[in-house]
């Protein structure tokens, strides 16, 4: 049996972790001195309560040690290989450290580390897709020549509506994408193949949600689509309603609140899509 | 800058020359007192630069009349002024000359006025230069037959300068001036009475500018750009007949209505050493000049390159470490002229031994790279100059409304970016024009975003990709320019009726979109009024820029007037730093 190990940035929705049995690895949010492990110790409602007091956190990836555990529990439950997929490389140290516990634990179970070159729902969607083939009995090898064919057809698109926690993330270049510090904007950012690029700048949030929901219209078809908020449950309940003509008759767009762990880099009310095209 | 002083009264000088030398026409052929003048029959390159001269002269004496014709009882681009200014840097290029075919001084002439063109009517103004260049082709004297045909190309080329021509203009003053001439020459080929003709036409065609454009009519006045013309002719008329006495030389040459802007010209690095000191300008001549060649020369001796021209013709600008170096490459060439050499390095130090001039931090411009879509954007005020800057501008152009930059001053900023594809966004009606010209003379591929606002030109920057393709990138900015409303507060320089809207000198008043709305005796009535004709139901979000003559405090104060008027706007305060307008707001 091949499992399936990912980390809490990949915001999977809990039934179908535990539904499919996939392994999350919780990422460090700090707040000062005070370090919470995202999902365990730290609640979606008490951290974007600080948030809106003004404090942004720092976040951290998994050690090592935390990977090489969670590897060795996979082993000792049965499994004969593991396939890890996590937070884009170009964002985040996640990969880094997973393959540093995979070194750890090479004599114990062959792990295979996989860059999903995304965030949130763009990483999660492809641990899910790998964990159902898992179950289907599909080798490891199968498995990566699909992750390698879905992955540059994933594709996150954003709304960042307060850009103060992206900057001081220090994760977007501002200067190449011309969003000083002076006017108020509301930028659309894209991210596909570890890549974030600047897709429109906006200055009102209505605007902005019209202009995504356009460009997702655009993108259209899909396999995978999901609604992306941190703490805008009614914004994002919106755009759920507004692409569910996108998706085959009677489904509708998955609803993922982000995890803290991410939210803290976009900031509140962001919203955003995570799309897999067809 | 100094130089440029010195030069001025060089030519100053020359006028005195001149008008001793008025009685030049009479020498070869004298004329009996209080009898018909002899006919003219044919004028020659020296005649054709007094004629310029005269012209200038009268534009001079009569410019705050013509300053005075503004419509709009905004702080305007003055039109006396920039034809003024334009009008001299072509005078400039022929000031010391003793050129005698008629097509060389024309030629300069038209270059001068080019390169020195600053608001429409200036604009206007340089293109009618360039028909009648174009007329005088291959001509060593030119005749009245010939005079007839330049207008006639003068008007055509005039006409073909403005995208959309609009009558009760300069257009039609210049239109009605070459027709007349045709006719004229008919009847008598005696330059003098041509000339005669054409002027007395012109000055009825000006008159009818009120039938032709209401606006006109509204505010009880003529064209200005057609007065200027008219003032322009009536001084070669003067010169002509010999009525050159009355007039006042010292002003023409000697009042220097160009600013200066040392400041923010000199971007200081950080150790205070400025890496190519010199700035250096000269004008090339020589035969079969090679214009790529020479500016991939240039532009290897140092920076801020700009070299125009053609194969006779090249102007030079560059900072280099040693001003030898350049001027030396140009005397290899041809004869080099106008050199200036300053050093910037002193300037900056007085500057800054004068406390500075900048009390807002600058932000740096966009940086691009040669491959990239580059933004130029012509701006008044240290704060909306940042803004524009913080959204990717790569160069901001100091200027708008009372300060109408140059074609030259355009063109030498579109050739400062690295960039070969450059927007150019002119924030400004008057401007729109002038950047038509520099985008013609740029060898780069320039295209114009006709923003008639700051705010028109911050929301097109909203939509600039610097590696998008230049078409797609230029059509969404062109979108979203017209997204924004805006709203202009500032106080009325004179008394006049426009659109029903009555307004007196002093008062307070506010512009929609460019049109006036209202004039009350306060802001906050005007900001009311022009509110209510801003859409604001499907406005979100209004951006209020304050004024140089606003405190903080004060802007905080309206803002909030705003928040309580339409409590589901959002309102965004920012320092613009804008002379003579209290306010400006962008609604989206």
């Amino acid at each position: 049996m091949i499992h399936i190990v990912t980390d809490s940035a990949s915001d999977i929705p809990s039934a179908w972790v535990s539904a499919l049995g996939i392994r999350v690895v919780p990422v460090y949010v700090n707040f000062g001195a005070k370090s919470y492990l995202d999902g365990i110790d730290l609640t979606q409602e008490a951290f974007y309560a600080k948030m809106a007091q003004g404090q942004y956190p720092t976040t951290a990836a998994p050690s090592e040690g935390m990977f090489a555990e969670v590897y060795r529990q996979c082993a000792r439950d049965g499994a004969t290989a593991v396939i890890s997929i996590h937070l884009a490389d170009t964002l985040s140290s996640t990969c880094n450290s997973a393959r540093m516990g995979a070194n750890a634990v090479a004599d114990t179970i062959p792990v295979t580390v996989i860059d999903s070159q995304q965030l949130s729902l763009g990483s999660g969607f492809l641990s899910v897709i790998a964990a159902q083939a898992a179950r289907s009995g599909q080798s490891v090898e199968t498995i990566l020549a699909l992750l390698a064919q879905v992955i540059p057809k994933t594709v996150v698109f954003g709304m960042i509506n307060q850009l103060e926690a992206l900057r001081q993330g220090g994760r977007v270049n501002w200067a190449t994408f011309g969003l000083g510090t002076l006017l108020r904007i509301k930028p659309i950012l894209q991210i596909q193949q570890g890549v974030v690029d600047l897709f429109a700048k906006v200055r009102t949030q209505k605007r902005a949600l019209s202009h995504l929901v356009e460009i997702i219209e655009q993108e259209a078809p899909f396999t995978h689509l999901a609604v992306l908020h941190v703490n805008a449950q009614e914004t994002a309940v919106s755009l759920q309603k507004q692409t569910a003509h996108l998706l085959p008759q009677g489904q509708e767009p998955l609803l993922v609140a982000v995890s803290p762990a991410l939210g803290t880099h976009l900031g509140l009310d962001a919203v955003g899509f995570a799309t897999i095209k067809k | 800058m100094l130089a440029n002083d010195e030069k001025i009264y060089e030519h100053h000088n020359g006028i005195h020359e001149l008008i001793e030398d008025l009685t030049f026409l009479e020498d070869e052929q004298p004329m009996p007192l209080n009898d018909t003048p002899p006919k003219w029959l044919q004028c020659n390159g020296r005649h054709l630069r007094k004629l310029a001269q005269a012209g200038l002269i009268w534009l001079d004496t009569n410019r705050q009349v013509v300053n005075d014709l503004n419509v709009f009882p905004v702080p305007d681009g003055d039109t006396g002024h920039n034809m003024f200014l334009t009008m001299r840097s072509a005078y400039q290029r022929v000031a010391s000359d003793d050129e005698a075919r008629v097509d060389h001084v024309a030629d300069k002439l038209a270059q001068g006025a080019l390169m020195g063109a600053r608001g429409n009517s200036g604009v206007i103004l340089s293109q009618i230069w360039k028909g009648l260049a174009k007329g005088f082709a291959n001509k060593e004297t030119f005749t009245s037959h010939d005079l007839a045909h330049a207008l006639q190309e003068a008007s055509d080329t005039a006409y073909k300068g403005v995208m959309r021509p609009v009558e009760g203009t300069i257009l039609t003053v210049i239109r009605e001036g070459a027709d007349e001439a045709q006719d004229a020459v008919k009847k008598n080929d005696d330059l003098r009475f041509v000339l005669e003709r054409v002027l007395e036409r012109c000055q009825q065609a000006l008159e009818r500018t009120p039938e032709q454009l209401p606006i006109l009519k509204q505010a009880g006045v003529v064209d200005s750009g057609g007065q200027g013309l008219v003032f322009i002719l009536e001084g070669m008329l003067r010169y002509v007949t010999g009525q050159m006495g009355y007039m006042t030389p010292e002003r023409a040459l000697s009042s220097n209505g160009i600013q200066h802007q040392p400041a923010q010209a000199l971007a200081a690095p950080e150790d205070g050493e400025i890496e190519n000191p010199y700035d250096v300008q000269f004008i090339l001549l020589g035969e079969n000049l090679n214009v790529l060649e020479v500016r991939e020369a240039i532009d290897a001796m140092g920076d801020s390159t700009v070299v125009v021209g053609d194969e006779k013709t090249i102007k030079v600008h560059i900072h280099v470490e040693d001003p030898g170096v350049p001027i030396s490459y140009g005397i290899s060439l041809g004869k080099i002229t106008d050199v200036v050499v300053e050093n910037m390095q002193l300037q900056m130090e007085e500057i800054i031994m004068a406390g500075g001039t900048n009390t807002t931090e600058e932000i740096p411009a966009f940086s691009v790279s040669n491959a990239q879509i580059g933004v130029v954007a012509v701006c008044a005020g240290d704060g909306l100059q940042n803004i524009l800057r913080s959204v990717g501008v790569a160069h901001v152009v100091d200027g708008g409304q009372t300060n109408n930059p140059s074609t030259e001053e355009l063109l030498a900023a579109i050739e400062a970016i690295p960039s070969n594809k450059v927007i150019l966004l002119p924030n400004n009606k008057n401007i729109i024009l002038a950047s038509e010209a520099a985008r013609d003379l740029s060898q780069k591929e320039v295209q114009i975003i006709p923003t008639r606002t700051v705010p028109q030109g911050i929301s097109a920057m909203l939509s600039y990709n610097p590696d998008g393709a230049l078409a797609d990138v230029v059509a969404s900015m062109k979108q979203n320019a017209n997204d924004v409303a805006t709203g202009e507060i500032t106080r009325a320089v004179r008394t006049v009726t426009i659109d029903d809207v009555a307004v007196d000198e002093g008062q307070v008043i506010g512009l929609v979109n460019g049109r006036l709305c209202t004039s009350a005796s306060t802001t906050e009535e005007v900001l009311k009024a022009m509110l209510a004709e801003m859409e604001m139901e499907e406005r979100e979000i209004v951006t209020l820029y304050y004024g140089a003559d606003i405190s903080h405090e004060d802007a905080e104060a309206t803002g909030n007037l705003i928040e309580t008027w339409y409590p589901d706007i959002e309102v965004e305060l920012l320092e613009g730093g804008q002379a003579h307008y209290f306010y400006i707001l962008g609604a989206e």
